[in-house]
């Protein structure tokens, strides 16, 4: 971990900086997060009913692998739970345990060789309604396409799309300008264009349906 | 059709992605095994703590005895010992040596009787 740039530090209470508007997930992290800092290792697993998904989804964008993006995703809820004022002190805990979890799956891809790496969905633990079948087809292309493009562009547009961030905070996630983040979008959205447009991705691999 | 949908308007492809967010799910044992994982960490510190205080109370024991029984050792009254007892002695056997020019006390003491004297005054003085 720490060969990557360490999460943003946590900001002392009471600082003159004008907090951001959150939103009603990022509350009830915050929530969480104060939770867990009081009661202890204990109230964990209400930070992971909460975040596991969501951290799993962006974590398998850069793994591009889901086995690999939730040891990440536990590496990182286990580190929090044995340090449970960790991200009571942040000023954004959201934005800090994506971090974190960027930090570990980049850790976990390295020590993978590349061609190891699957080429399709078959790693996928899918969840989809009955009356969403029709639309399976649809999200596997979507899927497929996001995992054509270049790391970094699918996860700005993973915290952009999914996690309805503003590019000043996919820019703090990633470390990189907003700029760099609002134009990592453009092209991803044109390659995704592209890609769906196309129309003849090949599925590889089954993919475990509930 | 799917062309035209995707390239010519931008906002399609948004609602699309942000539909197949909910695609993928972590997988049960990922709960389980995070929970887990944290318990044995909790059961770690507790074993660690339980061993620490252990060790440090074993410690302090040891500790207590060793200054307890130093106290001990320098309130309570020792003995004198046999060389203290031997040199006051001949000491004594000595001055009253050459008190006298032939070598024999006047009252006729001897090592030995200065030895009888030494031990008679310090059970006198332990009484």
């Amino acid at each position: 971990m720490n060969q990557f740039k360490l999460p943003p530090k946590p900001t002392q209470p009471g600082s003159p900086t004008t907090d951001p508007p959150r939103s009603e997930f990022q509350n009830a992290v915050i929530k969480r997060a104060e939770n867990l800092s009081r009661l202890g290792e204990d109230a964990i697993s209400g930070l992971i009913d909460l975040t596991s998904q969501r951290l799993v989804r962006f974590a398998t964008t850069i793994t591009r692998n889901q086995h690999d993006a939730e040891d990440a995703v536990q590496a990182t809820l286990i580190q929090v739970a044995r340090q449970p004022k960790l991200l009571a002190g942040c000023d954004d805990p959201w934005s800090y345990l994506l971090r974190m979890v960027r930090n570990e799956s980049l850790l976990i891809g390295r020590r993978k060789p590349r061609w190891r790496l699957i080429d399709g969905l078959c790693d996928l633990l899918t969840h989809r309604h009955v009356d969403e079948i029709e639309l399976e087809e649809r999200y596997r292309e979507v899927w497929l396409a996001l995992r054509k493009l270049p790391m970094q562009q699918s996860e700005v547009v993973v915290l952009k799309i999914w996690e309805d961030m503003t590019f000043a905070d996919i820019a703090t996630v990633l470390d990189i300008t907003p700029s760099t983040a609002a134009s990592r979008f453009r092209y991803a959205k044109q390659k995704l264009a592209q890609l769906l447009a196309s129309h003849q991705t090949v599925y590889a691999g089954d993919v475990h349906d509930e | 059709m799917m062309n035209e949908t995707f390239t010519d308007d931008p906002f399609p492809i948004e609602d699309l992605l942000r539909d197949a967010g909910n695609y993928i799910r972590p997988r049960d044992e990922l709960r389980a095994s995070i929970l887990e994982c944290v318990r044995d960490g909790v059961d770690r510190k507790h074993r660690h703590r339980r061993w620490l205080f252990s060790f440090s109370a074993a410690g302090g024991v040891m500790a207590m005895t060793l200054l307890v029984g130093g106290l001990g050792l320098s309130l309570v009254p020792r003995g004198r010992t046999a060389d203290e007892l031997l040199s006051q002695a001949s000491r004594r056997a000595h001055v009253e040596r050459q008190s006298n020019a032939i070598g024999v006390s006047e009252s006729g003491t001897s090592f030995q009787w200065a030895l009888s004297e030494v031990f008679s005054d310090w059970r006198r003085w332990q009484r």
